[in-house]
């Protein structure tokens, strides 16, 4: 698809080409594992046969005759190395408690268990087939309903956690005119970035340098020091791109520290590249959900009973939960509302992030339901929508600062042709197939943690900015140049941004779609001092030339910023790599998100049931858009990224061996640009200014957010057959 | 686990290396099935003889009414040559080449290897089982002729000896008033492996009645077949839509297909039924329109 670049309309900023564009294309941009270090050797991981049990013995004969080999980590050797396994959300940096090599434990299928070591990454592969482990195998549970998983409600496990409550549920939903009980299941999908899991470790001295992709400068420079039992001022992290993360590269996985401990025994830098099959079980993934969601209305179509409820798997020592039910429960007017969340421990890696964590699984579950209910109504989805909008959340009372849900809903509609639709399922055809439309509201709180930066103008014109946020396609380069160019007055040829190295300011975690506001916030504080430094208030004033009149070579300024109802000591936390985001739900005055509506066009055979997409339409408000051409490319990702959440992407568990079977994109499935029709991209204008001061809304994770709902609402009016366990496939519209 | 590496720069070189070599030796062309294969252990070779140096195997000439298709020519030449464009009777074979894999793999891989490598979803096989393709073997002592559908034998299995090369595959031109369709289907619309593909190609009178027919079929069976009573019932008539739908349904009695991970054997069934009379409408318009 080529299109012109959006036209800046409203408060949007200019719709400059992406920074890195012609760097990627052209193989200019160097990623972690192509940055060149001195006389590397390479490691290959072996993972784990079974998933649960413990290994009995290990023979290392005939890996250690492998030519080249240099040394081989088990646990024999290697228990006691790392020093700490603190998962992030109990204080520590880790996306698992999981650590490897320090027993003989197995937790899960595919957890590393030896680190082979050679001059090459071929002898170091042949040398990890050559690992002879013989385990005492026994039977895992895989997921929901096997055998052995453990259930705990998430209230009795995080103090933290607060199932969203208000009102008389059970009262409202028995006395409703009409209801809705139903119950969902998302799979379990794994992030697949197209650049795999590496790491490249170098010691000079006792210091250590990281080149691995990351969406954490500082999470990991302190993570890294913390395990290895080191000082931060030890570690520095190198990240300049990233090329794909989706949370994935958001914590600490084991691999970074074996790595770099396998570089201090060798005595020479070690990289790693784990295998595309490896990356399913050596980091993070998206867990399968159940969900069950009931509603009650009165005929008018006003909510007055919702309940959601959700179960997760998690691994077996690891409380890990996305929790969804904190926004599906404050997305519509109603007044009796009451959630609760459980997580099902089996044995299998813990799962983390993965685009929007929360929202996808759940709001699948909130915005199907509504769908039913406005069949079960007979009302128009949109107009049900309508009469159970709100201004305020419901179960604190607290206002929106903006919520331009039904303008996106009305604008995508007119556009995709909506009132041309026959409400009736199964009621539109084209030749042999069915055609069905269907919509549904996406959502994504808007988040913003602490940053700092530093800002340098030079008397030629030149504008330096460095913080240690991500490139991880988020197009950070280019928005945050953009507001330093626009902040000074300065043409954006001339600046210059910095990223991705922990030798620069403290950025926070590149998750939640936090670092557009968070650090472009920052930067225009650093700029303003600069404006102030030199005397020159008026938004107009020309900068460089009173720099120059001034007889100064260059001006810098470093700022921290941190965003309204952090607690204080925030930015001590930043510098500690555990910034955690604000807003969304969390402040305590207003509730901050942003919005969208999704429209999907299926057409279904009406004999073989094959399925197409033949129209996504996506129309967003996010408050102020940095760069329509970029904020458009990240929202096109999302709608085609749910799209395949939909109808293509699952891992499939054996589950008598708690094991992915499908572990690699040949049957990983996602779509190619052939199953991608027409694609539709709004920016609806929206100006906030009490989320943040320069107005700016999340983006990252919106677009991904309804529309495997919105599939599925189209599904059930192509066909009249109502899916509820995702994906969606043609042998499931068969049967 | 490793395997010895051979370049052979002549065919001769190769057939002896591998005669010699013995059965553990494999040749090796754009490397895009056997590779994988190595990788799952599928296959073990302890020598890899590499024919892609090999002059004279590659690329599709047409001369005294027959197109000959070397065997290292790759999919990509298939996809493009202007005599099997969109608008020729040879659109299928275009059809068949365009799905084979993503750009990467049809740059890579090769006509050859899609035929020695004899799945069952090969997506080139049918479309020259349409066309009644016969191909050339090389061996260490001499050449043979076979017609394609004689090549097969079960999955990944063929009357090829180990030494065995196969230099190329060759069809002769259609009649006037021919035209060939190829549709697969797999659970995306690219970078699939063959759920079911159908090749069909019809031949007609001037008077609309059908002089020829061939329908083959990919991932139906053990081997890629020709439905035969498919076509017997084709032939002869005029293909209207009633003889179209009986086609499709005795296409049903040739086919044999097997549930795997990506389809049942039944859902398989009920493509054949539905692609079959697809694929020959697609026929019947484009000898319409190429007569207009
Ligand atoms: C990502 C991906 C997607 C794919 N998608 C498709 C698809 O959509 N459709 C499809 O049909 N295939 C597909 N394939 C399979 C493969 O690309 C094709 O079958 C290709 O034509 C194989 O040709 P090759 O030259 O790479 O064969 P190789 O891998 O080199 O060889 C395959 C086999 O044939 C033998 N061989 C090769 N050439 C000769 C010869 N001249 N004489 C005798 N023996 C020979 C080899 O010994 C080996 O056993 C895909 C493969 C990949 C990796």
């Amino acid at each position: 698809m080529s299109v012109e670049a959006p036209a800046a309309t409203g408060n949007m900023g200019e719709p400059h080409p992406r920074f890195d564009a012609r760097l990627k294309v052209t193989g200019g941009a160097r990623y972690a594992s192509d940055m060149p270090v001195d006389n590397p050797a390479y490691a290959y991981l072996v993972t784990s046969a079974i998933a649960r049990g413990r290994i009995v013995s290990i023979n290392l004969g005939e890996a250690q005759n492998v030519p080249g080999v240099l040394h081989i980590m088990t646990h024999e050797n290697t228990s006691k190395d790392v020093k700490d396994s603190k998962l992030f959300s109990d204080g520590g940096f880790s996306g698992t408690s999981i650590i490897p090599l320090q027993s003989d434990k197995v937790w899960h299928d595919g957890q590393i268990v030896a680190v082979v070591v050679a001059e090459t990454y071929e002898a170091a592969r042949e040398a990890g087939y050559r690992v002879k482990i013989e385990y005492e195998a026994e039977q895992p549970s895989a997921t929901f309903e096997s055998n052995g998983v453990q259930v705990q409600a998430a209230a009795d496990v995080k103090k933290t956690h607060e199932d969203p409550k208000v009102g008389d549920f059970d009262g409202a939903f028995a006395s409703a005119e009409v209801k809705v009980d139903a119950t969902y299941f998302t799979p379990t999908q794994h992030h697949n970035p197209i650049e795999l899991f590496t790491t490249t470790c170098a010691w000079a001295g006792d210091k250590l340098t990281v080149y691995e992709p990351s969406q954490t400068m500082y999470g990991m420079k302190n993570g890294i020091a913390s395990q290895l039992g080191i000082e931060p001022e030890q570690v520095r992290v190198v990240s300049n791109f990233v090329g794909g993360a989706f949370g994935s590269k958001g914590s600490l996985t084991p691999r970074t520290a074996l790595t770099a401990i396998a570089a201090r025994r060798v005595g020479r830098p070690v990289k790693l590249v784990a295998t595309r099959q490896q990356g399913f079980t050596i980091a993070t993934y998206r867990a399968e959900t159940k969900q069950r969601v009931r509603l009650g209305a009165s005929r008018d179509g006003k909510l007055t009973a919702l309940s959601h409820e959700g179960w997760e798997v998690t691994s077996r020592p690891d409380n890990y939960m996305v929790a969804g039910t904190d926004a599906t429960t404050r997305m519509y007017d109603v007044a009796n509302v009451q959630s609760k969340v459980s997580i099902v421990h089996a044995d299998r890696n813990t799962p983390g992030f993965m685009r929007s964590p929360p929202e996808l699984p759940y709001m699948f579950g909130l915005e199907s339901a509504i769908d039913e209910l406005a069949y079960a109504l007979d009302i128009d989805p949109i107009e049900l929508r309508r009469k159970n909008d709100t201004m305020k959340e419901p179960i604190k009372g607290l206002p929106y600062t903006s919520r331009s849900v039904m303008q996106c809903f009305d604008e995508g509609a007119k556009s995709f042709g909506w009132s041309k639709r026959e409400p009736k399922p199964g009621s539109m055809r084209d030749g042999d197939w069915l055609v069905g439309l269907g919509c549904a509201m996406s959502c994504y709180p808007t988040q913003m943690a602490p940053s700092s930066a530093r800002v340098r103008l030079s008397q030629n014109g030149e504008l330096r900015v460095e913080t240690a946020s991500h490139e991880i396609g988020n197009g950070a380069y280019t928005v945050i140049g953009q507001i330093a160019a626009e902040r000074l007055g300065v043409p954006y040829e001339k600046v210059s941004v910095v990223l991705g190295d922990s030798d620069y300011p403290a950025a926070p975690v590149s998750g939640g779609s936090i670092t557009t506001a968070s650090v472009c916030n920052c930067v225009a504080e650093a700029c303003d001092a600069i404006r102030a430094e030199l005397g020159i208030n008026d938004p107009k004033g020309d900068v460089l030339a009173a720099l120059k009149s001034r007889g100064r070579g260059a001006i810098e300024r470093y700022a921290e910023w941190t965003p309204k109802g952090v607690p204080d000591g925030a930015l001590a936390k930043l510098y500690s790599g555990q910034a955690m985001p604000t807003g969304g739900t969390k402040d305590k005055e207003r509730i901050m998100f942003a919005f969208g509506a999704e429209f999907i066009e299926v057409r279904v055979h009406q004999r073989t049931r094959e399925i197409r997409v033949p129209r996504i339409v996506g129309a967003f408000a996010a408050g102020r858009i940095v760069n329509p051409r970029t904020a458009r490319s990240q929202l096109m990702g999302g709608l085609i990224w749910g799209v395949s959440s939909a109808l293509h992407e699952a891992t499939e568990i054996d589950k008598r061996a708690a094991r992915y079977v499908n572990k690699d994109l040949a049957e990983y499935l996602v779509p190619v640009n052939a199953d991608i029709d027409q694609l539709e991209v709004f920016m609806i204008p929206e100006e906030d200014h009490e989320v943040n001061p320069l107005g700016i809304k999340g983006i990252g994770e919106l677009g991904n957010v309804g529309t495997n709902a919105a599939v599925a609402n189209a599904v059930y009016h192509a066909t009249g057959k109502r899916i509820r366990d995702l994906p969606i496939r043609l042998e499931t519209l068969l049967a | 686990m490793g395997f010895a590496l051979h370049e052979a720069k002549t065919l001769a070189e190769a057939t002896m290396l591998a005669r010699d070599l013995g059965p553990d030796a494999m040749f090796i062309a754009g490397g895009t099935d056997l590779i994988i294969q190595i990788n799952r252990r599928v296959n073990t070779p302890r020598d890899v003889i590499d024919l892609s140096r090999i002059a004279g195997l590659s690329g599709i000439s047409h001369a005294g009414g027959v197109f000959r298709i070397g065997a290292l020519t790759k999919h990509k030449t298939v996809e493009t040559y202007p005599a099997f464009g969109f608008g020729t009777p040879y659109a299928g074979l275009r059809e068949a080449a365009r799905v084979v894999g993503g750009h990467q793999i049809r740059n890579q891989g090769t006509v050859g290897g899609n035929l020695a490598n004899a799945s069952p979803a090969a997506d080139l096989i049918p479309p020259l089982l349409a066309l009644d393709a016969e191909l050339d073997l090389v061996g260490p002592s001499g050449t043979r002729t076979l017609p394609l559908n004689a090549f097969f034998l079960g999955p990944r299995r063929s009357v090829r000896a180990h030494d065995e090369i196969i230099t190329e595959v060759r069809f002769r031109d259609l009649p006037p008033l021919s035209a060939i369709a190829f549709l697969k289907a797999g659970r995306r619309k690219a970078m699939e492996i063959s759920i079911i593909s159908v090749a069909a190609r019809l031949t007609l009178e001037a008077d609309g009645r059908c002089r020829d027919a061939r329908i083959a079929l990919g991932a139906a069976a053990p081997t890629p077949i020709r439905a035969r009573e498919a076509e017997a019932l084709l032939e002869g008539g005029v293909p209207d839509e009633g003889v179209v739908a009986m086609s499709a349904r005795a296409a049903l009695t040739s086919v044999s297909p097997i549930d795997d991970v990506r389809a049942s054997s039944e859902y398989r069934r009920l493509l054949v039924a539905a692609l079959v009379p697809r694929a020959l409408k697609i026929c019947i318009d484009r000898i319409k329109s190429a007569r207009s």
